[in-house]
């Protein structure tokens, strides 16, 4: 009896000793993995301000592979404004074996069936730009999402107005009537960062001490040929009214920019938010006042990194200080001609 | 009896229900077929893939056509010989079946077919080489030399007689640019005009360099650009504060959006596109062909236009800048 009992827990030790040594052999892999397949899915591929984010993280890829010797995937797909296009691109990268999703939604409310694929495949996901709805990012301990505080974006674009009103109020109030007249060019009304922007950039002025006057406004959907064709209309409806624009982005300002050159305005102050490429141009060109620039390095390291930590099965990076072990908020600055 | 009629029927009831499950979730009896998914590699001469858009669009199509994972690769450092030789070879170790490769340099990557240590079929892109046609390689490009011959004649049709003739580019110059050069040159030569060769090694270098020629041949110069980077450059220092219109004109090549904004702005007067979609599309679907073992024939040039502002708003035009995939 005793020698059967004997056998028996003998028998018990080697299982253990199996499953610790079988336990090992996966971490081993995991330390000799040799490649990263990461799906990128973005809302809209033309969109300024995302392309200069997925440049970033082409960068960051290649950084990674050259210090590492990882090689890195980087699928990156346009889901062109449709929904049930990036739910069959999510599919796409869970067939094709990707480690990890990068995903910018089409819509911020249907995110929970990409999540439920996800989940069901054991793929992470960090998303980006547009904000899945709270209800949907505590579902899952393996979802992220990295963005900039939409509050803190408008508050730094209306601080531009408000430091530009008090060194010369001239240059604001053209018509010397004591009142800036304004025009709002909004995004898209489903985006969370478009009620946000457009509420706290006013608030910001009115907290300031900037005596305001709105004119009109629209939304133009973030795209500069929308907001070109409104603010068309606007100077031609409100002729020598105008003497702000504050816009939800940089490609709606440089639409109205387009706008104002056709018609020869020149004098007709700017404001944009997000920093891209020809959004800074038109600053240091003294076509805009300014813009608020999101660290676009940072942004794209940050989707990057935790990309990279979750696909190696490794802990996210300490210095990405996350919100709720999940929120990676990005740090923003003014940019001015000045 | 009623009773062993029953235990039967339920038996039978039995087997059918697992013959129906074997038949529909299992492929025990019903083999599913199995879809072959190659892997193709994409690896260009650039840094980034600017000029990749719409190429990257048809690439994409044919992915999708084709059960294609298309790996789209760019080089760590511009220009890069040695990287692009490694990009290959680990590729190739990692199961590429089949890699497109636009070579900074032909010769080299025909030497690695040669030596045998690259042994999957290959796609040439933008490259002049002979040796295609075999089992292992095809060619698929544009014919830029005669591509800068049609812009050539298009300018001297379009400038006056006595206008002096820039030609902007880069130091290190591509096989493609150098072409493009020839066939420009070719022509503005032969019609007994001046032209001027200027070269830049970096971005700043070669804005300064137009800045100068606005400047000190003011209402004379004509400049083609030799590479999209290039005119895209000179297009940006043109742009600003109205330029534009102490220049004979300024002329170049590529398809980017930033470039046919230029155009349509009236910064650029007139432009060589290509039909970067359809060499995406064959690319894939060459290198698929390749992998499956089939001799491709050869495809020959694949269409190109001179355009200008008027143009871009045509049907047949929006189809081939803006395609949808």
């Amino acid at each position: 009896m005793g020698g059967r009992n004997r056998f028996y827990q003998q028998l018990l030790v080697g299982l253990c000793v199996l499953a610790v040594l079988a336990g090992c052999g996966s971490l081993k892999a995991e330390e000799t993995k040799k490649s990263l397949r990461i799906g990128v899915s973005l809302y809209r591929g033309d969109d300024t301000f995302i392309n200069n984010i997925r440049g970033e993280m082409e960068n960051c890829a290649k950084e990674y592979e050259q210090k590492h010797g990882i090689k890195v995937t980087l699928d990156i797909q346009d889901a062109k404004g449709s929904q049930n296009t990036q739910n069959n691109q999510v599919e796409r990268f869970i067939s094709l074996g990707c480690d990890v999703m990068c995903i910018n939604p089409v819509d911020r409310t249907a995110a929970s069936a990409m999540i439920d694929k996800a989940m069901t495949a054991g793929i992470p996901v960090v998303f980006f730009n547009r904000q899945p709805v709270e209800e949907d990012m505590d579902r899952w301990d393996q979802l992220y999402y990295v963005g900039v505080v939409a509050r803190e974006s408008a508050i730094l674009q209306g601080s531009i107005v408000v430091d530009q009103y008090r060194k010369d109020p001239a240059s604001l109030d053209m018509n010397g009537d004591g009142v800036i007249s304004y025009v709002m060019l909004e995004g898209e009304s489903s985006h969370q960062d478009s009620l946000i922007r457009t509420e706290w950039s006013i608030q910001t002025l009115k907290d300031g001490g900037v005596p305001i006057e709105k004119i009109t406004g629209g939304i133009a959907n973030w795209e500069r040929s929308q907001a070109s064709a409104l603010m068309e209309q606007w100077l031609e409806k409100y002729p020598d009214m105008i003497e702000l624009v504050v816009c939800n982005n940089d490609d709606m300002a440089l639409g109205a920019i387009d706008a104002l050159e056709r018609a020869g305005k020149k004098n007709i102050k700017l404001v944009g938010i997000d920093g891209t490429t020809p959004g800074i141009e038109a600053v240091n060109a003294g076509k805009m006042l300014g813009t608020v620039s999101a660290d676009k390095g940072k942004y794209a390291e940050a989707i990057f990194s935790l990309a990279a930590s979750k696909a190696l099965g490794q802990p996210v990076l300490e210095e990405l200080s996350l919100e709720n072990g999940k929120y990676y908020w990005s740090p923003q600055e003014i940019l001015t001609g000045q | 009896m009623s009773n062993r009629k029953e235990r039967i029927f339920w038996i039978l009831y039995g087997m059918v229900l697992v013959l129906l499950f074997l038949l529909s979730s299992t492929d025990l009896i019903i083999k599913e077929k199995e879809t072959q998914v190659y892997a193709i590699s994409v690896i260009v001469e650039d840094t980034v893939d600017d000029n990749y858009v719409n190429f990257r669009k048809g690439m994409d199509r044919a992915a999708i056509e084709y059960n294609v994972d298309v790996s789209f690769i760019t080089l760590y450092d511009e220009g890069s010989k040695k990287q692009q030789e490694e990009l290959i070879l680990r590729e190739q170790q990692d199961g590429s079946r089949a890699i497109v490769v636009s070579p900074v340099d032909s010769g080299q990557i025909l030497q690695l077919q040669a030596d045998k240590r690259v042994s999957v079929p290959l796609v040439f892109l933008n490259s002049e080489i002979s040796s295609v046609g075999d089992e292992l390689s095809a060619r698929i490009t544009f014919d830029y030399y005669q591509m800068g011959q049609e812009l050539a004649k298009q300018v001297l049709a379009e400038q006056p007689i006595g206008q002096r003739f820039y030609l902007l580019g880069k130091r290190q110059s591509d096989q493609i640019s150098r072409q493009f050069e020839d066939g420009i040159e070719n022509v503005l030569t032969a019609a007994g005009c001046e032209v001027i060769r200027l070269q830049g090694g970096q971005a700043d270098e070669r804005k300064k360099q137009v800045e100068t020629v606005w400047e000190q041949d003011f209402g004379r110069a004509v400049m083609i650009a030799l590479d999209p980077v290039s005119l895209t450059e000179a297009a940006q220092v043109l742009s600003d504060g109205e330029r534009t219109a102490g220049i004979g004109g300024l002329y170049g090549r590529g398809t980017t959006v930033r470039l046919l904004n230029y155009l349509d702005r009236g910064v650029i007067r007139g432009l060589c596109i290509t039909d970067d979609f359809t060499a995406g599309y064959l690319s894939v679907r060459t290198a698929v062909e390749l992998a499956g073992n089939q001799l491709v024939p050869a495809l020959g040039y694949l269409e190109s236009h001179y355009i200008r502002r008027e143009d871009l708003r045509r049907t047949e035009y929006e189809k081939l800048l803006y395609p949808i995939e």
